[in-house]
């Protein structure tokens, strides 16, 4: 899986995250980590996760804990780069708008699908990412190319000027 | 009496693994009753917006369990709390979602028995 070595899944429903982790988990190439709270997942952020799968709701987390938009501002603030897909038990299309306002990458619906949807959010972001890092490789070609074309013209003009070189050679 | 749980979902997630299957079965068995008895309390003290809070997380685990019934029961309770729409139907509701949860949870203690 290029790119993507750790996940975050981010629920205080400990049976939903745990049936996510073992459901990836059969891609031995990624290192999943479970928290409860949006609080504790920003606690460990040092650990550098790619994707977060982060609830909507975090009722149980206790009155005070941030809500799932709350978190997903977070992350998308201090780190625009890792990718936040939103988990909920509502399958409402204004509370899905309003998390991709705000920067999700996807949201899903807690359902039995929700598994297969989260996995195939995974192959998305990996195929999103092999085409930006062709994307960025044919810029970086092209602006190579640029500077060695550039670098033959500026030396054909000095060899000319210097008489080194001329349009009518001896032998012609 | 028809079955109210059923495992086909489960079965099919974890590949048949009955190892996995027992440990969410478990799961759902120690998290449900307490949910459950905060649904309860939560309808005692007409605080509906923490009742449709409360319904609302314990919803998908109902799916996973192939509870049915209780899906479609689970949901208007969490409409019905949540919009403070016929709340005097929320008892009778919470009451008959107590009912089947506590029989499939007697079903899945035997599966996983």
């Amino acid at each position: 899986m290029q790119h993507i070595k750790t996940i975050f899944v981010v629920d205080d429903d400990p049976t939903q995250a745990m049936m996510l982790q073992d459901y990836l988990s059969k891609y031995s190439t990624f290192s999943i980590h479970i928290f409860n709270s949006g609080e504790e997942c920003l606690k460990n952020f040092a650990l550098d996760p790619q994707i977060v799968f982060l609830d909507y709701n975090f009722d149980k987390a206790g009155k005070d804990a941030m809500n799932g938009v709350e978190i997903l501002k977070e992350i998308k603030a201090a780190h625009p780069k890792v990718e936040v897909v939103m988990f909920s038990g509502q399958d409402k299309i204004e509370v899905a708008v309003n998390t991709m306002k705000y920067g999700a990458f996807d949201y899903i619906v807690k359902s039995e699908s929700a598994f297969h949807r989260s996995e195939n959010v995974i192959f998305n972001l990996i195929k999103r990412m092999k085409l930006q890092g062709e994307a960025n490789m044919y810029k970086k070609l092209t602006i190579s190319f640029g500077i060695a074309l550039l670098a033959m013209i500026i030396l054909v003009i000095w060899l000319y000027k210097s008489g080194l070189i001329t349009n009518n050679p001896g032998w012609m | 009496m028809d079955r109210q749980s059923d495992l086909t979902f489960l079965r099919s997630f974890t590949g048949g693994n009955p190892e996995k299957i027992k440990k969410y079965v478990s799961m759902f068995l120690q998290l449900c009753p307490a949910q459950l008895e905060t649904m309860s309390g939560q309808l005692n003290e007409k605080n509906y917006s923490g009742l449709r809070g409360t319904a609302h997380a314990l919803k998908p685990q109902i799916t996973y369990m192939g509870i049915r019934k209780g899906e479609e029961l689970i949901k208007s309770i969490e409409h019905n709390a949540g919009n403070n729409v016929e709340v005097e139907k929320l008892p009778e509701m919470l009451d008959q979602f107590k009912s089947i949860c506590g029989a499939a949870m007697e079903e899945l203690k035997a599966d996983i028995a």
